[in-house]
């Protein structure tokens, strides 16, 4: 069974709308490395 | 932060980085001037992209556990002072790298609070991915 991190790849990133426009906007810039945070902190 | 301090790395592989938190925008900007970041930060308080990405949240061992504690000593030993808890404390992390075709090419899901992927891994995938 493939683990998360596997599945993950090669997937296509959804974007519909909201917050994620945001990040689609600036994800359609080139490459990207996105960073979720558990806090600021 | 450990990814500032290697942003040229980043930067020189034509890497954008993104962070997203759940905080507030008074709290994302708070952490910025703290770190003195020039990262893109996104607030996601409805944890609508923690979804998208399907990043999940932690069972309390994924909070305490005796390797979570050891990685807490070993950060505060490297002088990483934990920060105020925001948003929900049980929402684990994640990496991903996605590429000009918005396709994902590198993906970390934090098992635990505590694991966090070396900048020499992200950085070995970052380099592989043409």
């Amino acid at each position: 069974m493939l683990k998360p991190n596997d599945m993950a790849i090669d997937s296509e990133v959804r974007l519909s709308d909201g917050t994620e426009v945001a990040l689609s906007v600036l994800l359609r810039q080139g490459r990207t490395m996105v960073v979720f945070l558990r806090h600021f902190g | 932060m450990q990814l500032h301090r290697d942003k040229a790395r980043f930067d020189a592989l034509g890497i954008r980085i993104i962070l997203v938190g759940m905080g507030s925008p008074k709290q994302a900007e708070a952490f910025r001037k703290n770190h003195d970041l020039s990262f893109t930060i996104i607030c996601d308080p409805r944890k609508i992209l923690y979804k998208a990405y399907g990043l999940i949240e932690a069972g309390i061992t994924g909070i305490v556990s005796p390797m979570t504690i050891i990685r807490g000593i070993g950060a505060l030993g490297r002088g990483h002072l934990p920060g105020l808890p925001s948003g929900d404390i049980f929402q684990l992390s994640g990496i991903f790298i996605i590429d000009s075709n918005m396709v994902v090419r590198y993906a970390h899901y934090a098992s635990n609070i505590s694991d966090t992927p070396s900048t020499e891994e992200i950085i070995r995938a970052a380099a592989a991915i043409t």
